[in-house]
């Protein structure tokens, strides 16, 4: 479903020259499948998910979308996608309603495809009691549903999630962490960044190690445990992390 | 381009804008009903101020030998009160009282003299009064000595002058809106578009929603237009409110200007608002791309803001221009933004409607918004611009605190560059007018190559990446000469035609040549050419092709780090007909040094150029064989396709070479 090739991206500091953020990466996602990329603060997560969701442009390399490249179907690959951040934050002065028109019109939905969609999910969501009131007088759980009815609007089989758990409280994070579970149960493709060992091992059915702008290993949960004989999958992360170069 | 989506966009900008309540109230109450207020408050103060100072007696001190004769008519008088005071003089100084009359005789002429405080509005009304009375009694005195002498009094007035004011009431009243309402007009418009255009450029990054939309299928080329035309609507509503509200105050006779008001009338044709109203639409598209491509670079609210004024200052003081006496909207001043518009109103307030005139500041305020509008659309392609996290100028004084940095970063060097802007107008330009062999000793080395030094050393930046110290091959050498000797040519071809265009060109070149002329400074050729072509040569590259190339080059695309640079030799240069032809040249080296990665080969271009023209003016044989060479005529036909052809082969080298670098660097 996505597949990256030598993909990489390098950023220039006044300060500190030349920063390579994610040194060339090759990685294959499945169709349907929970991969997660477990790294520290740092490691290169965000920016290789904000690649892989065109709102950075690679320095060297590519990848493939839901068959589409990423160099040169930007538009497509968008509507294939469902991009949720710390950083995608809400237009505050809009209600959940006027948002999610907003963006439907962008995604170039019909407006009456856009109501039965959003219907919908209101009523999945439960968010009909602040649908009509602006996004900045709403709660961090409100704000954060608004947030997941904007990714799922337009219906994409992918998500790239980039810590969304992040700042969360217990209840809040409960709701995104029920919503990957249920997404992958209607056969949707996760790809999903985070720094809690728990969440990683609650989730995926696949994890990448990344350090420093480097994959270190990707496999399942129980063959990193094997590789390096551990219980915790900390413990396994600080045995790859020593090895390292 | 999907203009349906950037409709959507537009339509969600402007929502999105009327609901944040300050921009609502720079956009609306701050045009409609602050500005006519103050007016109206002005207006009634001064009105006020006029009554009442008339209203007040002034009180003076007179000699004692004035005769008794005028001391009675003051006396009479009801506007004075006579004080007696011991020195008069000093009182005067002290404010006890606002005039003093007295006698004297000066080389045997009898001289009646009003001392008064020309600082204070009392003492001047009081200096007014007394020459009234003084004059009533000289023309007593006169009648007098002729009825004496038995002379007719109509002697003294063989005829009668009357002056008679053409100029309607409405036109009266004309001038002073046309240079009221532009200042304060161009001022609302960049305070309505100021807002919205931090708010969604910066108050989008900061608010971190611009990630969102960035995933979202839309290009930015759209997201950024929508942005734009709502900027822009705001500037251009808020435009038309004010001058609305101001029309309306004034017309409807709410200002009250003293006498002034029975002399004006305040009025405006239904056809001279229409050209009122087309007139703002490229100036508010002008003031919104240049408001936005500053506001990009900031990562914040706060930040934009701070970014923003200097631009508001850069906009509203050439408005002052239409307060200027004597200054006429002509095609020169029609193509500069802000200058033009400024005049043209104050043009149409006085009915006249010059189209000519009006379609070319309709032209060039299109032509400049467009440009602007080029550089936002290519800011907003790149990443580090968008996502930059970039710390400004670290003011930490202590150099043990500061860490050592492969180059500075943009917005330190366009300081550094405003540092020395500021040493040449406060300490260079006086030394050169002290003398100007040393003060350009002083303003190359002490005030540009000291400097840019001292920063590199003190900020622990690295010096070779800085100033582009690399090493440059005899290939971009050899293009560079062929290369600079070219491009003399084409710079005298536009000095040439700039000259054409603005014929005041020929006194600053008359001016050049005389400071670059050895007979008026008698120098050694040697020393000539180390202080006019060696001395900026070395200096002036390092500010420009070294600090701020390096600095600049990695954060914006290729051309327009060129062009911005180019541009900031032009201006550096501080001489508005020297502008075009310095920045060409600048873009020129600029270029060579970008292509070549060194900076030698533009030191090399920059003494050629300099030392060939200083070679020029002072030998007046050569330039009478080749006239067109110090653009006394134009280049003829061979010498201009020699000189681009020169110039051709000499890019062509230099591009060569720089294909050359990537690959031996790959």
């Amino acid at each position: 479903m996505i597949t990256t090739y030598d993909i990489s991206k390098t950023f220039y500091d006044s300060k500190r020259g030349e920063i390579h953020a994610v040194c060339p990466t090759s990685i294959a996602i499945r169709k349907s499948e929970i991969f997660g990329l477990l790294g520290p603060n740092g490691a290169g997560k965000t920016t290789l998910l904000r690649m892989l969701s065109t709102v950075l442009s690679p320095t060297t390399g590519t990848a493939t979308i839901n068959s589409l490249n990423l160099l040169k179907n930007q538009e497509q690959i968008k509507k294939n996608i469902g991009f949720l951040s710390g950083n995608t934050r809400l237009y505050g002065r809009l209600s959940p309603r006027e948002l999610l028109d907003y963006f439907g019109a962008l995604y170039e939905i019909s407006p009456q495809q856009i109501k039965i969609r959003t219907t919908k999910i209101f009523d999945m969501l439960d968010m009909w009691e602040f649908v009509d009131q602006r996004i900045e007088k709403l709660s961090t759980g409100q704000t954060q549903k608004t947030s997941v009815a904007r990714t799922i609007l337009h219906d994409p089989p992918i998500y790239i999630l980039d810590e969304p758990t992040l700042g969360l409280d217990i209840l809040t994070g409960r709701t995104i962490i029920q919503f990957i579970r249920d997404s992958a149960a209607q056969g949707k493709t996760i790809l999903f960044s985070t720094h809690y060992m728990e969440e990683a091992e609650m989730l995926c059915d696949r994890i990448a190690l990344m350090h420093q702008g480097e994959i270190l290993d990707i496999d399942t949960l129980d063959n990193l445990k094997i590789k390096k004989n551990k219980y915790h999958l900390a413990d396994v992360f600080m045995a790859f992390i020593k090895e390292a170069p | 381009m999907n203009w349906n989506k950037v409709n959507i966009v537009y339509l969600k900008e402007i929502k999105d804008t009327l609901r944040d309540k300050r921009t609502v109230m720079m956009m609306i109450l701050v045009p409609i009903l602050l500005y006519p207020l103050l007016f109206m408050i002005m207006g009634q103060l001064m009105t006020a101020g006029t009554k009442k100072l008339e209203a007040q007696k002034s009180r003076i001190a007179l000699n004692d030998s004035l005769p008794g004769v005028l001391i009675d008519m003051i006396r009479e008088n009801k506007d004075f009160d006579i004080q007696s005071v011991d020195n008069p003089v000093e009182s005067l100084k002290a404010k006890e009282i606002q005039g003093f009359l007295t006698k004297k005789i000066i080389n045997d002429t009898l001289q009646y003299v009003v001392y008064y405080d020309g600082a204070l509005d009392k003492s001047r009304l009081c200096e007014d009064r007394l020459t009234g009375i003084l004059n009533r009694y000289l023309r007593q005195e006169q009648e007098q000595l002729l009825l004496h002498n038995k002379v007719d009094t109509s002697v003294l007035e063989p005829f009668e002058i009357h002056s008679k004011n053409i100029a309607p009431p409405s036109r009266m009243g004309g001038m002073l809106l046309g240079s009221m309402i532009p200042l304060i007009l161009i001022v609302t418009m960049v305070l309505g578009a100021m807002y919205p255009a931090i708010d969604l450029t910066a108050g989008e990054k900061e608010r971190g929603t611009l990630e969102t939309i960035l995933t979202i299928p839309i290009q930015r080329l759209e997201l950024l237009f929508g942005k734009f035309l709502t900027v822009t609507t705001t500037a251009f509503i808020t435009g038309l409110l004010n001058l609305a509200s101001m029309i309306l105050v004034y017309t409807s006779g709410m200002v009250q200007i003293g006498k002034l008001s029975e002399l004006m009338e305040f009025g405006i044709t239904p056809y001279g608002l229409l050209w009122l109203i087309v007139s703002l639409i490229p100036f508010a598209l002008f003031i919104s791309a240049a408001i936005i491509s500053v506001c990009l670079f900031a990562r914040s609210f706060k930040e934009a803001q701070n970014f923003v004024t200097p631009v508001y200052l850069l906009i509203m003081f050439p408005s002052f221009i239409a307060f200027m006496p004597g200054v006429e909207l002509n095609r020169t001043l029609a193509m500069i933004p802000v200058v033009n518009i400024s005049l043209l109103f104050r043009e149409i307030f006085l009915n006249n409607y010059p189209l000519g005139l009006i379609a070319f500041t309709f032209l060039a305020n299109s032509f400049v918004a467009m440009l602007f509008i080029i550089i936002v659309v290519k800011l907003f392609h790149v990443e580090s611009v968008l996502f930059g996290e970039n710390q400004p100028f670290q003011l930490s004084l202590k150099r043990s605190h500061i860490r050592p940095a492969p180059s500075f970063q943009p917005s330190s060097a366009l300081l550094i560059f405003a540092l020395v802007m500021l040493l040449l107008f406060y300490i260079g330009y006086f030394a050169q007018i002290k003398s100007i062999v040393w003060g350009l000793v002083i303003t190359e080395w002490a005030l540009i190559c000291l400097p840019v030094i001292l920063l590199i050393w003190f900020f622990k930046v690295n010096i070779k990446q800085t100033l582009n110290l690399k090493k440059a091959n005899w290939t971009a050498f050899l293009g560079t000469v062929f290369t600079g000797i070219g491009a003399l040519g084409v710079m005298v071809w536009v000095s040439r035609l700039q000259m054409e265009i603005f014929p005041e060109y020929q006194e600053l070149v008359e001016s050049m040549e005389k400071i670059l002329n050895i007979s008026t400074t008698p120098l050694h050729p040697a020393i000539g050419l180390f202080i006019f072509a060696f001395s900026p040569a070395i200096c002036e590259e390092m500010l420009f092709r070294g600090l701020l190339l390096s600095s600049l080059k990695k954060h914006m695309p290729g051309w327009m780090v060129i062009v911005f640079v180019g541009f900031l030799f032009g201006v550096f240069h501080v001489h508005l007909y020297r502008i075009v032809p310095t920045a060409l040249l600048g873009i020129l080296f600029t270029y060579i040094v970008f292509r070549t990665g060194s900076i030698w080969p533009s030191i090399l271009a920059h003494f050629i150029n300099n030392s060939v023209v200083y070679l020029l003016v002072n030998s007046p044989t050569l330039v009478e064989k080749i006239p067109w060479l110090i653009g006394e005529s134009w280049p003829t036909l061979k010498a201009t396709l020699i000189m681009i052809t020169l110039m051709i082969f000499g890019i062509a080298l230099i591009e060569m070479r720089a294909k050359n670098q990537i690959m031996d660097d790959k």
